[in-house]
């Protein structure tokens, strides 16, 4: 009996010094909550896949966070109470982007900020005139000076 | 191949501007000589081809996707003055308006593609004008991605050794060449074939109507 008695109290003992060996154990918890997304895509649409992004929060050089986007070209992360971030991805090809987050709410409830951008085309057409425009000043500079 | 902002550190940006604020006023200089009512059309319309071209992004194999530069074609027909300063505004537009290219990478990126890149192709020309328009203008094309592909790599790959913290983790770009030069030279490879077989067609328009080229 007492020999029962003193493997119980050697198991006792062992599992008290457990601890510092189940350190070495990652656990894991889940739990849902709203969080900020950011999606990277290049020109043509394509995401901004599996790339090497680095998150900062304003004044720090160390990042809060970094990580690669999915395959969809998102990133995820709790704003916690700062609204201010910035942004750094970058391929080893040198696409890319460095830049500064303004959300509006931290991520308290879900928000969706669309980048109000102008349409492509709008673009596209604009630094078409602006060239044409350019090269127009100069022709009639030209013409001037011919006269 | 368009140096985004927040890549390239200071010590990089900064000096490349004093180099390229030289290069555009020399180009500058040259191109009263170069343009006259004939011409400014001409360079207008093909300005505009390189400025599309840039933003038609074309998928490439392995994932990526890349754009014709059209630096070459304004090179073989306005020389490099012209060439180097067209090109130049053609990529302050499409930073202003398109994020494509930084404003603090405008320098590097103008040097880059816009001077080396048609040096290389006015090069290969006149190396290769023996072997008829076709070929020379074809590996002209094809040298005026891959150069400019080559310089970016590079200048990317040194951003690591230039400027990193005390402990070493380095505070523009992440990669160095070892991982740069394959990186964006294997697309361009590709991406310089594409504009090889553009530019070939563009040529034999402009030759077409008798315009004189380089």
């Amino acid at each position: 009996m007492s020999s029962v008695l003193r493997a119980l109290a050697a198991l006792l003992c062992a599992a008290l010094l457990a601890p510092p060996v189940a350190a070495h154990e990652v656990k894991l918890e889940t739990r849902e909550q709203a969080a900020t997304v950011v999606s990277l895509r290049y020109a043509d649409g394509e995401p901004f896949a599996f790339e090497a992004y680095e998150l900062y929060l304003p004044g720090k050089e160390t990042p809060e966070q970094v990580g690669r986007t999915n395959a969809a070209g998102e990133l995820v992360f709790l704003s916690g109470q700062h609204a201010e971030w910035r942004l750094k991805a970058f391929s080893a090809d040198g696409h890319g982007v460095d830049q500064r987050l303004q959300l509006a709410v931290p991520s308290v409830e879900a928000t969706t900020t669309p980048a109000a951008e102008p349409p492509r085309v709008l673009l596209l057409l604009s630094g078409a005139g602006v060239l044409f425009g350019l090269f127009g000043l100069v022709q009639l500079f030209l013409r001037r000076k011919g006269k | 191949m368009h140096i985004p902002d927040g890549f390239l550190s200071p010590q990089t940006y900064l000096p490349a501007y004093a180099l390229a604020a030289a290069a555009w006023a020399w180009a500058a200089q040259g191109l009263r000589a170069t343009l006259d009512e004939t011409t400014v059309p001409r360079l207008a319309m093909l300005t505009a081809l390189a400025y599309a071209l840039g933003l038609i992004m074309v998928p490439i194999p392995g994932g990526t996707s890349g754009h014709a530069l059209g630096v070459a074609i304004l090179a073989l027909v306005f020389g490099l003055r012209a060439s180097f300063v067209a090109y130049s505004l053609v990529l302050l537009l499409q930073s202003l308006l398109f994020g494509a290219g930084g404003i603090t990478a405008l320098a590097v990126n103008a040097l880059a593609m816009g001077l080396c890149g048609a040096a290389a192709a006015l090069g290969a020309r006149r190396l290769l004008c023996r072997f008829g328009d076709t070929v020379s203008v074809a590996v002209a094309a094809w040298l005026s991605v891959v150069v400019p592909g080559v310089i970016v790599a590079l200048v990317l790959g040194v951003q690591p050794l230039i400027a990193h913290q005390p402990d070493g983790s380095p505070l523009f770009f992440p990669f160095g060449p070892a991982v740069t030069l394959p990186a964006v030279l294997i697309p361009h490879l590709v991406i310089g074939a594409g504009e090889a077989v553009l530019t070939v067609l563009v040529f034999r328009y402009v030759k077409a109507r008798n315009w004189p080229t380089c």
